[in-house]
């Protein structure tokens, strides 16, 4: 059977597929379709066809069916004579084989074994242990000496297929041999195509059997065999260049035998080929890029604690740490490589390799200058302008203008000219290049200037860089003198330009000394005028440092907001380094907010430069720390180590300012301590706080201690040392109360309630809550993009958590809920409010909140009174260790708990709705039985039969249908004995049901419906999709229940025709595809009839307007309801899309639904709706049923009809 | 021509059990094929009555499989009809159909088969016993068995011991024994039951005909 699956893939069709097919138990029409129609034109693929069905024939006659297959095979496949003919041809094909066998010519006949003698001397004791022994020493001896797997030959064929190639770049199992890197495969080489074959068939035969083996072998499955199997047929995968299936059958292999080496170092070498794959230029790696050299260097590092001396990871590693643009740990890499191997050719290659690593140097003021004036004399106008851009740093002097004014003022008269006119060419380059006159009116000021001015000026830039030296050294206090000074003498000589540049250093120093917001004050001014006279350098400057300052009043929005200030005047003067520092600060806001993924895009774009000569070795330090600290948040310590590692030694050896050094050896601190490497990083942490002590100036003292402190607070907490944990935490916060800088704050207030909470300090846990409650909704509104909310309180929703669990415990069940509530769904209910406005940013658009515009959510005392009588909500806490699970109705409040760790619950979730995709009935059941037991007995008994019951799920349980689960009672599903609905929150409930209750006033029989179905779109711009004939057909026979109703089928369902519709219309039913965007969901889109972008109807374009007409809206595609979910704000989805519009009741899916099912479901819904005058939830309700009592037992299945569910508020329609 | 038309009509395979019983009313009224019709059809099929002769084989064929595919017991009559329905609008199909043959009669074929489906459900109202699998009884079996095994005698002899080699296992052990036989004759695991498909469908055709000729035979008597 596996050996045949590349074959089968063909067709694009799988196996299994056409397994389906056959056994009658394909239900997607349209791929049903497909085979027919292949069928009829392709003789290729009615051979594929005729080879999985004697298959199938072959699978029955053996009995290795299963009981539900079987049954299809019986009723199904031999329903027709012709197939049952076929089986009788197999069947006589095979007594013809065993008949015949003696008489093939070539062929001796094999001795049957005689049973009855063997059982004979078996029985018999004296010889029985002898034989026994002597055939498993028997066995032993051919086991060790001659057995070769499926996986060993396999491989053996795959070294054949590629043999004298090197396939990649790094080191893997695939290479036997050396292969110099120059004879990498290209495409005109070629691949012994028949070992392949065979490779490709053992390989996949390897894996099938064991797959099989460890379903049918019991105790007897080695997981060894099949680690074995999985990690040769990825390394199949990894010749072939399939680098993420190739991951895939690594990382089973790695879970089979968790302790092997070489699998790690090979998925080492997989990322890294990955990574390469999609690279630009030298280390022009994408996000994505990033992340995988990352997990690269990760899998590399586990393969050598396993083995230290294994030499392809040693390899790898150094190569990796290359592509990492880190050299001198990949020099040091190679020579531990070469201490192992220093004989092979492979050493050679390694030895090259490690003397083509040029030391990096980065170019110093006065190289800068020459290359620049260089650049000038040569007349090169292009490059002179290009070393100016690369080289804007003015706190070590290499801003090529200064340095010219600087030669200007103090060279001899002899010599003045020459730097002057040095300097207006650089004015004119400015100005023509980029429409910025700064430099050339300062130029044209300095060639104006008396002789006396020009004294005056000297004694200014003697100041100013008396200035810079002092800021170097970290002294920003003391270089607020200077600075001063300097500025008063620029003002003196009427040298308006340096005036302002002397304003924006001085606004440095005072950020420095904590008078953040005089700073601040300060550069706005600077920041109008600089706008006002086109200034644009320096205006990129000024927004930069009024970012730096937003982001340590923790104000990440309107940090992010100046950064690209920042970056837009970078933009429009070409300023190479004020646009890759820009870049470089976003990510650290974006690290603060969790957005990870952002951060790590605009990383991608700063990490190629960070060893250009021209770099600033400051700016370098700055970007290594980031990334690090991205990758210890995306908890990718190795990579994050290797990178603070690198910014250690360049604070240590190349940075004057000691508050570089403080805070590597705190952040290595940190790393080392997600690593659980305590000592050493409890080692770093402790030297990072003597640094700090060292600081020359009280302010940056006082927080380069308060940051070491709280590294060192969170290793002893980690520790489970509380009583120093708090003592540190303490003193943190003790530090940081008294300034103006307050990025830390919450982290340490944080810090002492988990502290308070393992003490059980009751006194000290109810004195910070209402602190840390206050932070949080502080966080809430300095944070206006709603993404960056959502991921920020994903992260942080622990907090809430264990604050929930605290009164929970304390018997504080209210106290608790209101909590609870207070967490959830709150991007949500601001949303209700309409201060927010969509913006876009390269290209993703973002849901930006006016400030002041956070609403508060009711607290329980005035949810109950809210509740309309015929309804009760079962809303739900997921919290580490158990699940609370509150009943309030208008006349009830109780509370339930089910001690359960989360990760248990997650998993049962998980593992029920995958028996559910696959159909796996024995699984899906006792999972249902077993979460109805965790989430729905508890509170059955108390629940009102007669009313409506919505469920507010909280984290994974956004993800469950609730429908699907099995009382144990009754041993019915939950859809038969409850009206089941789903709403994000208490208080998005109430808003749904008042919504609901604004559009009551429509009579059933008047409702008027917009149908979709069906669209045809653009299928350059979603590849995979297929049309959706049914989706056509459901929508027409839905609109016959409603008169008049009208119809957008296949072209007709255009973008702006549902626009102009859809605000006309009471019910909407949307029948087409839905396809999800990692990136945002802001970005996920119905594919509606149009032609590129044309064809997206995305969630940001719904966001028009509030939807006022329509009351209810189906969405029959694939995962409407929830795509993923933020602990706290919960799901995230189309359907969330039309609540926020003012939808009360939106029917959407939980997961990827099939097609016709899903229109039988649709049609008896609307007809129960309209027919039987029931209302939304109970036509679900019978519809399901309906799916669920169906004659055909493959319908029945939850697969079918359980994905649907409505969510929104209490409707009388 | 007209020797091809009693060929391809009456005496093309006829399903042996059950001939419309499952035929709705509008489908027993229809009109009968005629000669001009078929003239018409195999001109439509194919420049040349070998060509179209083959092309209508294989329509048919082809139809048979989709029809047994939506698991439909009556497969060969359902063909047969659509094949008919075909024929007699194949005057206007030359002149005004431009495409593939074979979708045309693929979708009448559709058609015919949801009429079918009608039948059917009305037929299970009516509490009609379900198709049996009558006539498929042992002494069949041992007939067919007979057929397969001088079928097989006519095969050219590599193919016959490939055949043997092919089925001599069952089970698990099968993988095992193929994999060695694709490595002995030097063909991929794939083509190896590529191979053996063809000399199935050889074989299926040669038992056919050879069970029809015996049981003719045997009747007789």
């Amino acid at each position: 059977m596996g050996q045949d699956k590349k074959e089968m893939s063909e067709s694009g069709l799988g196996q299994y597929t056409l397994r389906d097919y056959f056994l009658g138990t394909l239900k997607d029409e349209t791929i049903h379709r497909l085979i027919e129609r292949k069928s009829l034109l392709e003789d290729n693929f009615v051979e594929e066809l005729l080879i999985v069905e004697n298959q199938l024939i072959e699978d029955y006659l053996d009995d290795i069916l299963d009981e539900s297959q079987r049954k299809c095979f019986e009723e199904f496949y031999l329903s027709s004579p012709d197939r049952r003919r076929q089986m009788k041809i197999t069947r006589y094909l095979r007594k013809y084989a065993m008949k015949a066998e003696p008489q093939i010519a070539g062929h001796t006949q094999k001795a049957k074994p005689n049973f009855f003698k063997w059982r004979r001397l078996v029985l018999s004791p004296a010889p029985s242990f002898a034989a026994i022994f002597l055939i498993v020493a028997g066995f032993g001896i051919w086991w060790a000496a001659y057995y070769q797997s499926d996986a060993d030959k396999g491989l053996a064929q795959l070294h054949l297929a590629y043999r004298g190639q090197r396939l990649m770049e790094a080191r893997t199992t695939l290479n036997v041999d050396y292969v110099p890197l120059e004879n990498m495969r290209g495409e005109t080489q070629t691949v012994d195509e028949k070992a392949l074959k065979r490779a490709t068939s053992l390989l996949y035969d390897s894996t099938d059997n064991s797959a099989r083996s460890s379903q049918t072998l019991g105790i007897f499955y080695s997981a060894k065999y099949e680690a074995r199997s999985r990690h040769a047929l990825g390394l199949l995968y990894l010749a072939q260049k399939e680098y993420d299936k190739s991951l895939a059958e690594f990382r089973i292999a790695s879970d089979c035998d968790p302790n092997d080496a070489v699998i790690y170092s090979d998925i080492g070498a997989a990322y890294l080929a990955k990574a390469k794959q999609g690279k630009g230029n030298e280390h022009d790696y994408t996000d994505k890029g990033l992340e995988d050299l990352a997990l690269s260097l990760k899998n590399i590092q586990r393969a050598l604690e396993l083995n230290e001396s294994l030499l392809d990871a040693l390899f790898n590693k150094a190569l990796v740490l290359e592509e990492m643009n880190l050299p001198p740990q990949a020099q040091e890499a190679w020579q531990k490589y070469l201490e192992k191997d220093s004989v092979s050719p492979w050493a050679d290659e390694a030895r090259q390799k490690s003397e083509a690593i040029k030391p990096v140097k980065s170019k110093k003021a006065d190289e800068i200058l020459q290359d620049f004036l260089a650049a000038y004399e040569a007349k090169d106008h292009d490059k002179a302008y290009l070393t100016v851009s690369l080289s804007r740093e003015m706190v070590t002097g290499k801003l090529v203008p200064q340095q010219l004014i600087f030669l200007f003022l103090t060279a001899p008269d002899e010599k003045k000219n020459k730097y002057l006119q040095a300097l207006q060419y650089v004015g004119r380059l400015e100005k023509e290049k980029s429409n910025d006159p700064f430099f050339y009116e300062i130029a044209d000021f300095y060639s104006r200037a008396s002789k006396e001015k020009l004294e005056i000026l000297k004694g200014a830039y003697d100041a100013l860089r008396k200035g810079y030296e002092f800021s170097q050294l970290g002294k920003n206090k003391s270089a607020f003198e200077p600075f001063s000074t300097a500025r008063r003498l620029f003002d003196q000589a009427g040298n308006r330009w340096e005036v302002m540049l002397s304003d924006y250093w001085i606004a440095y120093c005072e950020s420095y000394s904590d008078h953040i917001r005089q700073s601040s004050a300060k550069l706005s001014e600077l920041a109008d005028l600089c706008e006002k006279k086109n200034y644009k350098w320096l205006a990129a400057q000024v927004y930069y440092w009024l970012a730096t300052n937003e982001n340590s009043l923790k104000e990440p929005s309107k940090a992010l907001r100046y950064s690209e200030l920042s970056l837009k005047f970078s933009g429009e003067t070409t300023d190479f380094y004020n646009t890759k520092k820009t870049y470089s600060q976003m990510a650290e806001f974006q690290i603060n907010v969790k957005q990870y993924r952002e951060a790590l895009v605009n990383m991608a774009k700063v990490m190629p430069v960070i060893n250009i000569p021209e770099y600033s070795e400051r700016q370098k330090w700055r970007d290594l720390d980031r990334i690090a600290r991205l990758f210890l948040g995306m908890e990718i310590y190795d990579a994050a180590a290797a990178y603070e590692t690198e910014a250690f030694a360049l604070s240590q050896n190349q940075i004057k300012d000691m508050s570089f050094e403080r805070v590597s050896l705190a952040t290595l601190g940190r790393i080392y301590g997600a690593q659980k490497k305590y000592e050493d990083a409890e080692a770093f942490a402790e030297r990072g706080r003597q640094v700090a002590e060292k600081l020359p100036e009280p302010e940056n003292r006082q927080k380069g201690i308060g940051f070491a402190l709280l590294q060192l607070a969170a290793l002893k907490l980690e520790r489970n040392n509380i009583r120093e944990a708090r003592d540190y935490y303490e003193q943190t916060a003790a530090l940081y109360s008294s300034m103006e800088f307050k990025l830390y704050r919450y982290e340490a207030a944080r810090g002492r309630l988990l502290c308070y909470l393992a003490e059980n300090d009751d006194e000290a846990i109810q004195r910070i809550i209402p602190e840390i409650l206050q932070m949080f909704e502080k966080n809430r509104n300095s944070i206006l993009e709603e993404q960056s909310r959502d991921t920020f309180f994903d992260k942080e929703n622990d907090i809430y958590d264990l604050i929930i669990n605290y009164e929970y415990n304390r018997g504080n069940y209210e106290r608790a809920f209101d909590y609870a509530e207070s967490s959830r769904s709150r991007s949500l209910l601001d949303l209700q409010k309409n201060d927010w406005e969509l913006v876009f940013q390269r290209g993703i658009p973002w849901i930006v909140f006016d400030e002041n515009t956070v609403v508060q959510p009711l607290a329980l005392a005035d949810i109950r009174p809210r509740l309309p009588e015929q309804v009760q909500l079962v809303y739900y806490s997921v919290l580490p260790d158990k699940v609370l699970i509150w009943l309030i109705a208008k006349d009830k409040f109780e509370t339930f708990s089910y001690k359960i760790s989360s990760q248990e619950l997650g998993a049962n979730v998980s593992a029920l709705i995958e028996a559910i995709k696959l159909k796996d009935d024995s699984k899906q059941r006792e999972l249902s039985y077993l979460l109805y037991r965790i989430l729905f007995k508890p509170v059955e008994d108390r629940l009102d039969a007669g009313k409506d019951t919505f469920l507010i799920p909280d984290k994974i349980l956004f993800h469950l249908p609730f429908a699907a689960l099995i009382s144990d009672k009754t041993q019915k599903y939950l859809v038969a004995g409850h009206r089941l609905g789903y709403a994000p929150s208490a208080n998005m409930f109430l808003i749904s049901s008042e919504n609901a209750g604004n559009k009551a006033h429509i009579a059933l029989d008047r409702e008027k419906l917009l149908s979709i179905g069906n669209p045809v779109f653009d299928k350059r711009e979603f590849p995979g999709l297929e049309p959706l004939p049914s989706a056509a057909k459901e929508s027409r026979n839905i609109a016959e229940h409603y008169p008049g109703a009208t119809i957008l089928l296949t072209h007709k369902a255009t973008k702006q025709s549902i626009k102009e519709n859809i605000s006309q219309a009471d019910v909407v039913q949307l029948a087409a595809h839905y396809v999800t965007n990692e990136r945002s969901s802001l970005l996920s889109s119905f594919a509606v009839s149009g032609a590129g972008t044309e064809s997206r109807w995305a969630n940001y374009e719904m966001l028009d307007g509030k939807l006022e007409k329509p009351r209810l809206i189906i969405l029959s595609a694939c995962q409407t309801g929830i795509e993923h979910y933020y602990n706290g704000e919960g799901m995230i989805g189309a359907g969330r899309t039309f609540l926020a519009l003012g939808v009360p009741l939106v029917v959407s899916s939980q997961w990827g639904v099939e097609t016709s099912a899903t229109a039988e479901l649709m049609e008896k819904f609307h007809r129960l709706r309209k027919k039987e005058n029931l209302s939304t939830l109970s036509a679900l309700q019978q519809a399901q049923l309906e799916m669920l009592n169906n004659s055909d037992s493959i319908r029945s299945r939850p697969f079918y009809w359980a994905g649907f569910i409505t969510l929104g508020g209490h409707a009388q329609f | 021509m007209f020797f091809f038309f009693i060929t391809r009509t009456l005496f093309r395979p006829k399903p042996t059990k059950r001939r419309n019983l499952f035929l709705t009313p509008s489908m027993v009224k229809k009109k009968d094929v005629t000669k001009e019709d078929f003239d018409t059809l195999l001109q439509w099929l194919g420049p040349n009555l070998e060509i179209a002769g083959q092309k209508y084989e294989k329509i048919r064929e082809c139809l048979i499989r989709v029809l047994t595919g939506r698991g439909c017991c009556e497969a060969e009559e359902l063909a047969d009809e659509t094949i008919d329905r075909v024929t007699q609008k194949s005057s206007w199909l030359i002149s005004h159909y431009n495409g593939e043959p074979i979708l045309y009669f693929y979708g009448v074929a559709h058609r015919v088969h949801l009429e079918w489906l009608r039948g059917e459900k009305k037929k299970r109202n009516l509490q009609l016993p379900p198709p049996s699998n009558s006539g498929e009884d042992e002494d069949d079996d041992e007939m067919e068995y007979l057929c397969l095994e001088d079928c097989i005698e006519t095969l050219p002899q590599d193919h016959r011991q490939l055949v043997a080699e092919y089925y001599k296992e069952d089970g698990r052990n099968k993988i095992e024994c193929r994999r060695e036989l694709s490595r002995k004759s030097g063909l991929s695991i794939n083509a190896l039951h590529i191979k053996i498909c063809r000399i199935r469908a050889v074989l299926g055709k040669c038992v056919s005909n050879c069970v029809a000729a015996k049981g003719v035979t045997e009747r007789l008597l």
